[in-house]
């Protein structure tokens, strides 16, 4: 008899999984490519562990996708390490978004760095600074505020700030999902 | 509308948490930092393609300018001071324009209780209004 509460939570998990999964891969597949169903798998895997209290699927849906979201920065972060400290073999495939061989790819690139560029050094440096020692450089944040001399959350803010100002640049020159140019 | 919490969450975010079980608890409940993690993802996607070695390095700032509000603070008495000098003239002369070049005052000695400001304080908005204060100021003296 005590097992049936938690019998029904964990079917109401997997139902709502089931019927989120979908979704999901498509969001994935538009931002990681090939790798969607794997990060899919450790997106599920990840909410399972948590078993987030969520009141309907709406809520469920959000939650899901916020820790896909999460993913997918690691994902870009780690793929960014690997470009760096494996060079490229020329007879290999290329993996999925890269732009090294893809010309259109290439002046999307091309593009961003512009974008990205000009943003920056139209920040406060100590703004565009954190935001440049993030991307470039493993640094944590405490480390970043430190070699600033500011406060963890100062440099957290400095990093948010810089990060709204490059969104609404990327969205105007239409580089994001859903941005126009 | 911001959270407390979106520091946490920002730590979180970028793998940084002390405690990712409760930071994930408190976003299935939290539409702000939800919007928080999503506009962070939607930088990083579009950013994803970007040769980040092609990234050249920004200016270096100076370090431990912390000195916000108490320039802030300092410009109020000089303006005040101003008010004071204008006031007392006899003959209302157009007085020499205040100085408002900030970047030539002396920086003031950072107090020892300074506090960080709040997180997502807009400090552009702020300066942008403490110009426009100056040049209020400015305009009342020419005008007296």
């Amino acid at each position: 008899m005590a097992e049936e509460p938690l019998l029904h939570a964990v079917h109401s998990l997997d139902v709502r999984i089931q019927r989120t999964h979908p979704d999901l891969v498509a969001f994935l597949a538009r931002r990681v490519g090939t790798e969607a169903e794997e990060l899919a798998q450790e997106v599920w895997l990840r909410v399972h562990r948590a078993a987030p209290d969520c009141e309907d699927l709406d809520h469920f849906r959000a939650y899901a996708f916020t820790v896909a979201r999460r993913l997918v920065i690691d994902h870009h972060r780690r793929r960014r390490v690997r470009r760096v400290v494996v060079p490229l073999d020329p007879t290999a495939p290329e993996p999925a978004g890269d732009p090294g061989r893809d010309p259109h790819g290439k002046v999307a690139a091309d593009q961003i760095l512009v974008v990205v560029q000009q943003v920056l050094g139209a920040m406060k440096p100590e703004v565009a600074e954190v935001f440049h020692l993030r991307t470039t450089t493993d640094l944590s944040f405490k480390a970043i505020a430190a070699r600033q001399g500011c406060s963890l959350n100062t440099a957290l803010g400095r990093h948010h700030h810089a990060t709204r100002q490059l969104r609404k640049a990327l969205d105007a020159a239409g580089l994001t999902e859903g941005g126009h140019p | 509308m911001t959270c407390p919490r979106e520091p946490e969450t920002l730590l979180w975010l970028y793998g940084e948490a002390d405690d990712p079980s409760a930071v994930e608890a408190h976003l299935v409940g939290c539409a702000p930092c939800r919007a928080v993690v999503a506009e962070h993802e939607t930088v990083a996607t579009a950013l994803a393609p970007m040769p980040v070695d092609a990234l050249t390095a920004v200016p270096t700032p100076a370090r431990a300018n912390r000195a916000g509000p108490l320039v802030f603070g300092g410009l109020l008495a000089l303006a005040a001071a101003a008010l004071l000098v204008v006031g007392l003239t006899p003959d209302p002369v157009v007085q020499a324009p205040l100085d408002t070049d900030v970047a030539a005052m002396p920086a003031p000695a950072v107090a020892p209780d300074f506090v960080d400001p709040p997180l997502f304080r807009d400090v552009d908005a702020e300066l942008e209004a403490l110009d426009l204060e100056l040049a209020d100021l400015s305009h009342d003296f020419h005008t007296l």
